[in-house]
């Protein structure tokens, strides 16, 4: 029978990168294990650890000096992003053969609509949580918890608070148990809480969810104006409705389709830059990486967007700036130039450690306008055609600028990775 | 994004999602793939209504549609017949006075 009410599912599979890398290889399956960054790199923290290596102390995003002297027999694994996408995806395979309603919501998290389809495979949905579960452990050796609820917002609630926490890895949370489980939880566990609207809730007298959630909806506007300014009153509603457990978004299966808004690539450095000469060396390959990506998508930017920062993120300084460039353009060598009118004109000679560069207002490719005085459009799109179909075939390094073989350059070590992690 | 999109639609976690843009692109590119057809195999009599629609179009100078298969979604073309090439199989099937196609007639899937 089909229920009245929605069953929606939030899968998430415990310390992912830890537990394929486990999978893969047996012989470490009772030690200590995590995946880390790359040590030389300052990007040597801890991505993942597996339940063994948490049970001596160590966490997530914690440096790997520090979890290797908590722990000296702890196997360190080199991550391989591209390995934990293909998993990933196998995962939603496996959730689809129950429903076809699976949204990724991130590389660890999937969303499941089973209202429709639960009745095929089960009685109960935790019957069928559990079926699932032995699924994907067996298939992948990945162990998920599930967060069952009427509504997205619950089912993750659920998740995070009481399923990772249940021996079962399951729990179920319904709108009528709010009051004696999510609203006693302190205001840090809500979703979107980060520390500082933490700190203003407890400020504004509203230490736990439950009290966000009690606060007529009104009155919670009122105090977060008084706090933000009159902008604030979308921020309240969502945090009313997240305490309250009220959402009515749909799992949406096909959500990632929907057309960028900008094209972007940030990039942080693997040391101080200080000459203007470097950093136009990664500025282009990063306007490179932004404009193959947008004609692969079929778009032109109008705005150019070029942010930098300093090495010490406590001090922040650098700039982000933007500007309107004449025509449209995909093209890496005119974006390049209007890239850096931005840097020359707004860097104020500190050393940076963080670029970005982004393309916004974006339109089709299939119209532009014909320059009078441009006449290498025509030569530059022709040759951009052919490196892009030689980078799509044999990866980003097969060609590369001059520039990057300096030592300046970032683009070969960025084409072996993903998300700034090794693939 | 602070506009009201976050309290509409599928707001909230479009918004708050982190998702590597290697992995987005694979979920697209599967789901491109999931849509994917294979080539019909045509009935006899449809086969005789296309060819007919044809020849009509070509004798009589009449607009056709004309709806050609392709793996991940049919085409549609207007136009009128101005050649058929029986040994090649092919028609030319012109769309204004300065627009044609050259169309192989085993993609046509219907013609009316």
């Amino acid at each position: 029978m089909r229920s009245p009410k929605r069953i929606v599912m939030l899968g998430d599979c415990q310390s992912f990168y830890a537990s394929v890398e486990k999978a893969e290889h047996p012989e470490y399956k009772d030690r200590p294990l995590v995946v880390a960054g790359d040590p030389e790199r300052r990007s040597g923290i801890v991505l993942a650890a597996c339940p063994l290596a948490k049970e001596k102390g160590i966490t997530t995003a914690e440096r790997l000096g520090e979890a290797m002297a908590k722990c000296p027999d702890l196997v360190v694994i080199k991550p391989r992003m591209q390995r934990y996408i293909d998993v990933s995806m196998l995962i939603t395979d496996i959730y689809k053969r129950y429903t076809d309603l699976v949204e990724p919501y991130s590389i660890d998290e999937q969303f499941l609509d089973v209202t429709g389809s639960m009745h095929l495979y089960a009685d109960t949905p935790e019957e069928l949580a559990q079926m699932i579960q032995t699924h994907v452990q067996a298939a992948t050796g990945v162990y998920t918890r599930f967060g069952i609820a009427e509504t997205k917002i619950l089912a993750k609630t659920a998740c995070d608070n009481y399923a990772k926490k249940n021996p079962s890895g399951i729990y179920t949370l319904s709108k009528d148990m709010l009051a004696e489980t999510l609203w006693k939880l302190p205001v840090n566990k809500m979703f979107m809480a980060g520390s500082r609207m933490t700190r203003h809730f407890n400020v504004m007298g509203l230490p736990t969810i439950g009290s966000v959630a009690q606060t007529p909806l009104a009155k919670l506007k009122q105090m977060m104006r008084r706090k933000f300014g009159k902008n604030s009153d979308i921020q309240a509603e969502m945090y009313w409705r997240i305490a309250n457990g009220i959402d009515d978004s749909p799992v949406r299966p096909g959500t990632h389709q929907v057309d960028p808004k900008s094209v972007g690539h940030m990039m942080t450095l693997p040391r101080d830059y200080s000459k203007l000469e470097e950093i136009k060396v990664v500025l282009l390959e990063l306007t490179e990486l932004v404009c193959q990506r947008c004609r692969g998508l079929g778009f032109m930017g109008h705005v150019v967007t070029v942010g930098c920062m300093g090495a010490d993120f406590d001090r922040p300084t650098g700039f982000s700036r933007q500007l309107k460039m004449e025509d449209p353009s995909n093209i890496t060598n005119q974006v390049y130039q209007w890239a850096c009118r931005l840097l020359e004109k707004y860097w104020d000679g500190l050393p940076i450690r963080r670029v970005g560069v982004s393309l916004s207002q974006l339109s089709p490719d299939t119209e532009y306008q014909i320059s009078l005085f441009d006449t290498g459009r025509e030569r530059s799109m022709a040759l951009e055609r052919v490196t892009d179909a030689l980078k799509n075939k044999y990866g980003n390094s097969i060609v590369i600028r001059a520039v990057s073989k300096t030592d300046a350059g970032q683009a070969l070590d960025r084409s072996a990775k993903i998300g700034g992690h090794y693939k | 994004m602070t506009t009201r999109k976050k309290l509409e639609g599928n707001g909230l976690w479009e918004s708050s999602r982190m998702m590597l843009p290697e992995h987005k692109e694979t979920i697209i590119r599967r789901q491109l793939e999931e849509g994917r057809r294979e080539r019909p195999i045509l009935d006899p009599q449809e086969m005789e209504l296309i060819e007919s629609a044809l020849a009509e179009s070509f004798h009589e100078h009449h607009q056709v549609t004309v709806r050609l298969f392709d793996e991940y979604g049919n085409t549609e073309l207007v136009g009128i017949v101005v050649l058929i090439h029986t040994f090649r199989r092919e028609i030319k099937l012109s769309i204004t006075e300065e627009e044609w196609h050259w169309i192989k007639i085993d993609d046509i899937v219907s013609a009316r």
